[in-house]
Order: structure tokens, then sequence, then C-alpha cells
């Protein structure tokens, strides 16, 4: 009681302040906790907008007054926020309180009655108004015939607007049913046909219900009629509508052709045009490409060939049989026949293809054999007498035969027309046959460059072509030849601690590498090949003339291909080295300390075989020779330097080379070339720093994607979570119902005191009143006794 | 044993006595130490009884054999073959006295002027079959060192039975490490003992009481080897010299300098230094192994490529490598498969046999 006596004084002082727009805040009242966080979906605090409190905290809170909202964040102000509750109790609560005992309630409707502003006189004047004006609306309307209100016209429109727009509408609607419409007027409308029908019928009683279905029919038909007329009109706009689109294209049709004819007609009226335009014209106009024969595909031109031979052997044949036959004609079939029994060709076939080309012991004296066999049959070759269809050997043996007494170009045009006669896309088949052709060539010329090194030069020189070609055919079963090969040749040069370099190894490498060339890297054969050529380089045995030779052209193998591979071969330089080294105690040693200078400086293929000019030269290397090898040593170097000027030893290794050089000059050119040798390290030297670990590129930001469940399965854990938020939510509201319903109840009893107390007043105030007047009717009373008493005294 | 007392035959019998002599041995030995005692010039002379000798003295079983063989705790692997000879003759006699006859026969022999191949299959097996056997092991010392002296391959050999007299025996041998060091040249790398040689030096780098200099002279000098080392050697190489810097961390700074970034023209290491601590070795970085990153073998490459970022944690296990030879690694090369033959697209793509290279054409004349 005595709170609420304090706030409605509060209240009333307030009000007095919000009056004079005076009011702030107290800051002693402001009770907060600081939000951290905004909480979506959370509203901002209780707000009302009751009218005084509104203007008071406008007032104060600047900047929500600014925003001009109603809402007002009580949060933080309690005396405010418990008077913002009770105000809207007073509104909701005490008024439901009031009419607890009500059925009904009166709305007053008077005009101006809930104004506040108005006088007792303007609200009077204002009712009046309306009441007058209620009155002549009335009158108005009874009595005008063209109302704006009015909507008897068509589509709902007032008569004026529709004939403001009647020429545009619908300019042909009432052309063909004038008659129609006159009739259908007369009979039907403001009620024509059932009046008519009223009219003429008497008994209007017994009749009223056929009338009725009569007017229902007739209805009906009238629907149905004007349901056809549209019906036909929209017909015939059709028709009009297709026909003039039909005209239209007609006419464009024409123009255009009439336009395009009027054009060429003027063309041709017109001078000729220059030369220079008709060439473009004819140009524009030429045909871009003409029919022409088709290039052979390979498979014919290898048919092609193979007819070709096959012809000329045929006439190579009739030849013999006119007559022409002489001893030599006739040898080139004989020598195609097998001269040998199968077995003993059967039992070679194996083993020759393994080992052949380097061991050749078993088979030395076979060779021999067969040349003796071969000798006897032909004491001259002819080269005319090569048979143009030639079967690819099917033997070892059978090669040997077919290449004896053959001059390097007779065995080169034997092999290419045993290719071309047995082309691979002539049959699937020959590849096979080629495949063992290849074998047994490679395994000839291999035995042959051991036995007649020099010779056989020629026959690699005119033979490569079509060994590669062949290599190429065989594909798989060749490489895996050439492989064995190559492991057969390792076995050899690793097992020896000194390996004499024998020259079916050299034209062999040199094949291999023609085979795999350096440009295609990373075969595996090629790395393979280095190693090999690498480990001769160290292995090699450099006591003869031809040996150190021999290793100098495996040693330009190597720089060959270090020049396109531009790897580092630490073999090479061993060997250079060695080289240099050995030429260097040479020189130094006091008998030779002058030489003469060089009479060439590169070396002929046949010195690698230890024969120079026909004839046998000797094994030691001579002084002139040593120098020679140095040279081409140092010329080496000077090719691998520029390679290897990017190698970060490359100051230690080359300056080593480079005072080995100055120790080795001794002649005149020698000195150059040291000197120039210098000249070239120095060219290329480039500065280089101390060894650094390279430097690890940073991390990368790691970029946290969010990781989506794809699987999710949102009813489960959506359904507990609702229910979870759900019962807090409940929970809370519960809390909040539960406190609601008490402040109400408290209200409601203050209330309910205040209005007892209010009673007890006004009953005690009429008691005392009564009292009152009990006590002065008493005193009245007594005093007439006394004066009663007085007077009987 | 009677006709070994007639000086006429004893060569002969020598010659024609099974080589695990199956008799009782004491008399054996004696009658050799007389025998060598007595024919010293004949026998220097004749290589085949040198060995014979040689087969003798490597034959003879200690009955504690097993015991100097626990003791021995590291074996070269390379030398097991020796193992499986029988120990029957050693029944009846004690070990003790096999012991000092056996002492008296090497120390006769060793004294004696061997052909090189005796020499060096002295060498090769010393260690293992004569060593643990004799009495006082110190009594080889002498023989030893001459033999380190020589250089070459006779004192790659006898580092093996140093190292043992070193490690078990107390023998006290200064300089033990600049001789090591004299004796890395190019020939290491390209010797037939290669891999006993690195097996042994291995062991003599593990100890970590080794001076930083020391361990830098060597791996640098293995580097400035490696420049013309054969590519069958370069993976124990570079191992080897990882692991030396992995033992060290000191030696890190050859891989990886911070401090200086400036260009350096000249090596700062001398080679010709015979002195390690003079050399410079610590102030230089190992150029020459990294140049190997660009080597034509690919396996050398995946190795030498590992120098150029931070070094693993664990030591290479060097006896992976200790044996490769090029005829291993061609046979790998050559197992790998073959891609997809190109076809040459004409002939003139082909060269012919003498031409289109430069060096080819320009060195060689048909």
């Amino acid at each position: 009681m005595k709170t609420e006596k304090r706030r409605s004084v509060s209240d009333a002082k307030s009000k007095r302040f919000g009056s004079t727009a005076q009011v702030r805040t107290n800051p002693f009242e402001l009770y907060l906790t600081k939000a951290k966080h905004n909480i979506t979906g959370r509203t901002a605090g209780k707000s009302f907008d009751s009218g005084n409190s509104t203007v008071k905290l406008k007032k104060g809170n600047k900047k929500q007054g600014a925003k001009g909202q109603t809402a007002i964040q009580t949060h933080g102000l309690r005396s405010v926020s418990r008077n913002v509750a009770v105000t809207n109790r007073k509104k909701t609560l005490l008024n439901e309180y009031n009419s607890r005992t009500k059925n009904n309630r009166l709305i007053d409707h008077r005009l101006g009655e809930k104004d506040t502003t108005m006088s007792v006189e303007d609200k009077m004047m204002e009712r009046m108004m309306f009441e007058r004006k209620q009155s002549t609306k009335v009158k108005r309307r009874q009595f005008n015939l063209n109302d704006d209100d009015d909507e008897d016209g068509s589509f709902g429109r007032t008569m004026a607007e529709a004939e403001r727009f009647e020429d545009q509408e619908m300019p042909e609607t009432d052309d063909t049913d004038d008659i129609l419409e006159e009739q259908f007027v007369s009979t039907h409308h403001f009620g024509g046909g059932l009046l008519k029908k009223v009219i003429n019928d008497d008994n209007r009683d017994a009749q009223q219900n056929d009338v009725r279905a009569d007017r229902k029919l007739q209805i009906e038909d009238i629907i149905a009629e004007s349901k056809q007329k549209k019906y036909n009109k929209q017909n015939e706009l059709d028709e009009v509508r297709d026909l003039t689109k039909s005209l239209d294209d007609k006419w464009k049709e024409a123009r255009v052709r009439s336009l395009v004819s009027s054009a060429f007609g003027e063309a041709v009226n017109d001078p000729p045009v220059e030369s220079y335009d008709n060439l473009v014209k004819m140009l524009q106009f030429d045909s871009k490409a003409k029919a022409s024969d088709r290039l052979k595909s390979e498979a014919e031109l290898a048919k092609d060939a193979r007819d070709a031979l096959e012809l000329a052997d045929k006439k190579r044949k009739m030849n013999r049989m006119d007559g022409n036959q002489d001893a030599t004609a006739s040898r080139g079939l004989e020598m195609l026949e097998p001269a040998f029994d199968e077995q003993e060709g059967d039992e070679d076939d194996d083993d020759e293809v393994e080992l052949q080309d380097i061991d050749l012991a078993d088979l030395q004296d076979d060779l021999v054999t067969v040349s003796k066999d071969a000798d006897k049959k032909e004491k001259t070759a002819d080269p005319s007498d090569i048979p143009f269809v030639i079967p690819a050997p099917a033997k070892r043996r059978e090669l040997d035969v077919l290449f004896a007494n053959r001059t390097p170009k007779e065995v080169h045009t034997i092999v290419s027309r045993i290719m071309s006669y047995h082309h691979v896309s002539l049959a699937e088949a020959n590849r096979e046959k080629l495949t063992t052709f290849y074998k047994f060539l490679l395994d000839f010329l291999l035995t042959k460059s051991d036995s007649e090194p020099v010779e056989a030069l020629h026959l690699w020189n005119n033979l490569t072509f079509s060994l590669l070609e062949l290599f190429d055919i065989s594909q798989v079963k060749g490489a895996t030849f050439t492989k064995e090969r190559l492991q057969v040749l390792t076995r050899l040069v690793c097992r020896k601690t000194k390996y004499r370099i024998v020259p079916s190894a050299i034209y062999f490498l040199r094949f291999v590498t023609l085979c795999y060339p350096w440009s295609k890297e990373g075969h595996p054969v090629q790395e393979a090949l280095m190693l090999l050529l690498g480990k001769i380089l160290v292995n090699v045995d450099m006591s003869s003339r031809s040996s150190v030779l021999n290793a100098l052209f495996v040693a330009s193998l190597v720089t060959d291909g270090v020049l396109v591979t531009k790897k580092y071969c630490p073999e090479l330089l061993f060997f250079l080295r060695k080289t240099l080294a050995n030429r260097e105690r040479q020189a130094a040693s006091p008998d030779q300390s002058t030489s003469p200078a060089l009479v060439s400086n590169s070396f002929s293929f046949q010195e690698l075989f230890g024969c120079e000019g026909g004839e046998v030269k000797d094994k030691t290397l001579s002084r002139d020779d040593g120098q020679r090898v140095a040279h081409a040593g140092i010329a080496l170097l000077e090719k691998v330097v520029s390679v290897y000027a990017e190698l970060p030893a490359y100051t230690e290794l080359f300056g080593d080379f480079d005072e080995l050089i100055k120790k080795v000059k001794t002649g005149g050119a020698s000195a150059a070339q040291a000197e120039a040798f210098g000249r070239l390290v120095a060219l290329h030297r480039q500065p280089r720093k101390y060894l650094q670990f390279s430097k690890k590129p940073p991390a990368p930001l790691q970029l946290l994607e969010p990781r989506i469940d794809t699987k999710f399965d949102r009813s489960k854990s959506a359904k507990k979570t609702q229910v979870k938020r759900l019962l807090h939510d409940k929970k809370r509201s519960m809390k909040g119902a539960k406190r609601e319903l008490r402040r109400d109840n408290h209200f409601i009893s203050t209330v309910q005191l205040n209005e007892q107390l209010k009673k007890d007043a006004v009953r005690n105030k009429k008691v005392k009143e009564i009292f009152s007047n009990l006590y002065s009717q008493e005193s009245e009373h007594k005093r007439l006794q006394r004066l009663k008493a007085k007077s009987k005294i | 044993m009677g006709d070994k007392k007639e000086p006429v035959t004893e060569e002969s019998v020598l010659l024609e006595l099974p080589v695990p002599y199956d008799g009782p041995v004491i008399p054996l030995l004696r009658a050799l130490r007389s025998f060598i005692q007595k024919r010293e010039t004949f026998i220097e002379q004749d290589e085949d009884y040198q060995m014979r000798i040689l087969a003798f003295i490597h034959s003879v079983q200690v009955g504690a054999g097993k015991k100097s063989r626990s003791k021995g705790k590291k074996r070269s692997r390379l030398d097991t073959d020796g193992e499986d000879i029988e120990d029957e003759g050693a029944e009846g006699n004690t070990d003790g006295e096999i012991r000092t006859n056996l002492s008296h026969v090497v120390a006769e022999f060793l004294r004696l002027k061997f052909t090189r191949r005796v020499y060096v299959k002295t060498l090769l097996h010393l260690h293992d079959r004569i060593l643990p056997k004799v009495n006082k092991p110190l009594m080889l010392a002498d023989f030893l060192v001459s033999s380190f002296r020589m250089g070459g391959l006779i004192s790659l050999l006898s580092l093996n039975g140093l190292f043992v007299l070193m490690q078990k025996h107390h023998l006290d041998f200064p300089q033990f490490y600049e001789h090591f060091y004299s004796l890395l040249t190019v020939n290491v790398l390209h010797a037939k003992y290669r891999a006993r040689f690195f097996h042994l030096a291995d062991t003599f780098m593990g100890s970590s009481h080794i001076p930083l200099y020391t361990v830098a002279a060597v791996a640098k000098r293995l580097s400035r080897l490696s420049l013309y080392a054969p590519a069958e050697s370069l993976p124990l190489l570079l191992t080897f010299t990882m692991n030396l810097v992995l033992r060290h961390p000191g030696l890190l700074a050859l891989l990886n300098r911070t401090t200086e970034d400036e260009d350096i023209a000249h090596d700062p290491y001398l080679i010709e230094e015979s002195d390690m601590q003079k050399c410079r070795a610590l102030d230089s970085s190992l150029w020459e192994l990294k140049s190997h990153q660009s080597h034509h073998n690919p396996e050398v490459v995946k190795i030498a490529m590992m120098l150029s970022s931070e070094l693993p944690t664990i030591e290479f296990d060097i006896t992976e490598y200790l044996e490769t030879s090029t005829e291993e690694m061609i046979e790998q090369c050559l197992a790998k498969p073959f891609p997809e033959a190109e076809k040459r697209l004409k002939r003139s793509d082909m060269a012919s046999f003498l031409s289109r290279t430069p060096v080819l054409n320009e060195l060689w004349t048909a």
C-alpha cells in the first residue's frame, strides 16, 4: 500500500517533469549487467507504450528517442520496468478485474465522444453537421439520373466512361444483328417476353409452371444463339487474318524477286568490271581443291615393291631359260638352297644367338669351312647375279652362305631385297621372319667385326640403316636380343680387372647408341649403357696402342652422350685424367723433351683395330701417337667444359685438369691448346656460394573448410534438439508464467486492498457523521429535557 | 713325422700333407718352425711353400678358438669361410701348448720376405685366422705397422689387423688417423678391397672421440675423390660421408653454411696438405658431392638429392651399398620395363654408323 502510494506520487512527479522535458535517468537507479552477446531471436527487453512513460523515457534515452520508437528498453532500470509492468497490468488485468461481474459492455460510437480536446459545443456541432450530410445524401440520390454511382453501363463502367471510348471499343459489334437486336429487345427486355406471355394467356395460374419452363428454355436458346454468333464471328476474323497474311507473304516474295532481278539487270547493263575485280571474284568462286590420286598406303607400296621383285625374278629366270644361262647366272639360285644337312644347322642355332659375337672360338672353324665351301662354288661374285626374290634365311648358316664373297654393297642389296620382299605390311608372319633375320644379321656382323674388323666397317656403314629398320620392326624381341648381348658384354667387362676392348664390342656399343639415341632420354638401356661405358673406361687395359685408341673411341661415345644428356659422368673424367697423367709421365721422362708438331688431330677408324693403310702398326704407343691421344683427350675435355659449367664442383674439377694440362704441354701445338683450355675454363667459371640446404617453401596457410557431413540425418538430431529446446522453453515459460501470475495476484490484492481501504474510509466517514448527528441529537434532546426540568421547577 | 727329419724329403712331404692336418698338431708345428728356420732362403724363393705354410697356419684350430671368437665382438662378415675347419686335431693337446708353438711358427714365418701375393693373402686373414690364435697378439704389431707404412694395397689390408690390436690389445699407435687419411686416394675407390676398407673406415670413424677436424678432413677428401669415382662406388661414398655428418653434427657446416653468404672463388681446402689440422677442411663445403645430383645414374642422383635438404635423423646402412657392383647396377637397369618403342620417323632420322655426332665426326674419320 505504502509503496503503491509512493509510486503514484513519483508518477505524478514524473508526469510533471515530462511536461517540462527535463527528465534524466538517475544513474544511481541504473542497475545493469552488461550484455556480452547479442542473442538472436531474443527480444531486446520488455517494451511498453504507455503514453506518459514513453515520453519520459524518450527524453532520457536519446538514442532511442532519435529513432522515434515507442518500444523502450527497460533493462536495468528497476523502477521503470516495474512501472511498465504495473501500467500494463492496469491496462489489461485491471480492466478485466473491473468488468469481472459484468455481462455486457457499452461501446460509445458518438462522434467526438472520445476526443478530449473537443468541447461540448464542438461535439454538438459536429454531430449536427453529420446528420445534415446524411439527409442531403439520400435526397440527391433519389432524383439524380446520371449519378456517378450508377453502374448500369456495360462492363461495370459508368455510362459516361463507356461513351468516351465508344468508338474504340468493338467498332463492328452491332452491324449485322440489328434486326435481331430489335426483335430481341422488343420481346425480351424489360421482362418483355414474360409480360407478353402473361398478357396473352388468361388462365395465368394454370399455366404458371409452363410459362416458367418456357422462359428458362428461351433464355437457354438465347445463350446458345449468342454463343454461336460469337463463334462464327471469330471464325470469319481468323479467315480474314489468314488471307491477309498469305497475301503479305506473297507480296514480300514478289518484292524481293523484283529487287534481285532489278539488281542483276543493272549489273548486266553496267560497264564491264575491271580485271582485278574479276580476278577476285574468280578467286572467290574458285574450287579450293581438286580431286586427285590418293597417296598409296604403306601396304600398297610394299606390295608394288614385292611385285616388281617377282617380275624381275621371273624375267631373270626367263633369260636363263632362253639359253643365256652361264655358270654365274645360275649360281644365285643354287646358293639359296641349303648347302648343309639339317642337323648341323640345328645344333648351333641356339648358342650362336647367345654368345657368338664374343666367344668365337667354337664357331671359328665352322666359319672357315663355310667360306671354303662358298669359295669352291663361286670364285668371283657378280653384282648382276643377285636373285631378286630371296627367302629370309631360317638358319644362321644360310646367312653366311648368302653373304659369302659378296662386297658390302651387294650385301646391302641382298638385305634390302629380303626386307622389301618380306615387308611386314604384307603379312604379319613376316615380322617373325624379319626378327630372326635381324638376329642373324647382327650376329653375322659382330662375328665379322671380330674376324675382319676393318672390312666389317664397310659392312656396318652399308647396313646400318637396314639394321635399324629391322630393329624397329622386330620390336620387343629385337630389344630383348640387344639387351641380352649387352648383358653378355657387361659380364665380360666386369669380371676382369683389365678389360681389353674387342672390335665387335666397339661396333656393338656404337650400334646400341644408334638404336637408343641419347636424345631420347630415360630409357633403361641408356642408363645401363652409360654404366657399361663408364665401367669400360675405368677398367680398360691401356697397354697397347690399339687398346688406347679403342678406349678413346669409347670415351668419345660417352662424351657424345654427355653433350646430349648433360649428365655428370665421373668415369669419363677419370679416364681423361688417367690418359693425361700417363702422358705427363711420358713427357716428364728426359728423352722426350721435344716433339714435332702434329700431323693430324683425328684418327682414322682403321687405326682402332691396329692397322692403318693396310699394314699392321706397332703395338706400343709411339711418342707421336701419345701426343695425339693427349690432344684428343683435351679436345674431349673442352667439349665437356661448357656442359659441366653448372656443376658446383666445377672449379675443383677443371682446375685440376688445367694444372695437369699445363704440365703435359710439350710441343708447340700442345702449349697453345693448354693455354686455350685454361682460357676456356676461366671463361666458364661461375661464382658460387657455400652449400646451404634448400629452403623449404613456407607452409601453406591452413584453409579451414567446414566439414560437411553429406550423410547427415537431419530428422534424428533435429528431433532431439527440438525436444530439448522445447523442454527448456517450457521450463522457462513455466517459470515466467508463475512469476507473472504471482505478480498479477499481488497486483489484484493491492487493488482489492485499496478498494477495501477506500470503502472503509467512506464507511468511517459516514459512521462519524452519523455519530456526530446522533451526538448533536442527543445533546439537543438533553438540552430540551433540562429546559423541561427547569420549567417544571 | 719321422720322414720330416730327413732334409731331402722334407719339402716334398710338406707339399703332400693334407691341409687340415689330421695328425697331432704340436709336432707338426715344431717341425714347421725348424723347417722355416733352416730353409729360410729356399722358402723365400718358392711361392708355393709360402702358401703351404700359410695354409697350415690358417688351418690350425686352437681349442679355445671359440673363446677367442666370442671375445672378438666384431667379425667382418667377409671372412666367414674359415669357420668350418674341424678341431679334432686339437683334442689331445692343451691349448696353451698349441698356442705357444703356433706363435713360434708365426713369428718365424712373418720374418720371411714374401712375394706380393702371399703378403696380401697373409694380411687378408691375419685378423681372424692368425691373430686370435697366437699367444701374444702384440707380437704381430711390428709386422702390421711396417706393412701399414708401405702404402697402397698392403697398408689398406693391414688396417684390419691393426684395428683389432688397437681395440683389444691396447696397441698404442700415434698418428694412426694421419696415416689413414693419407690412404684415402683414388685407388681406394677402384680397389678390389673397397668394401673391406669402407667397412673398417666405418668402425674407425664411428668413435665420437675423434677431433672434428679429422672427420671433416676425411669427409672432404672423400668428397674430392668422388669427382672421379666410378658409379658403383658412389652410393657407398655418399652414404658414408653423410653418416659422418650425422655422427658429428659439427660437420653440418660443410653442407649448410648459413653464416656466410658471399661468393667464394677457391675452395679453402688444401688437398696436398697431409696435416689434417692445417688442411682447412672445416672451412670448405662439399660441392663435389652435390655435383652428383646431375650424375648419369638415377640411383646415385636419388641419394645425392638428400644432401640438399635436412638430413635424416637415422644413419644410413652402408652395408647395403658395400658390395654394389656395376654388373648389379646394369642388371637392375635392364630389369626395368622398357617403354613402348617409338617409331623412327624417316630414314634421315637414323644416323649412319660414323656420323651425326659432333664428337665422332671431329675425332674419327672412316
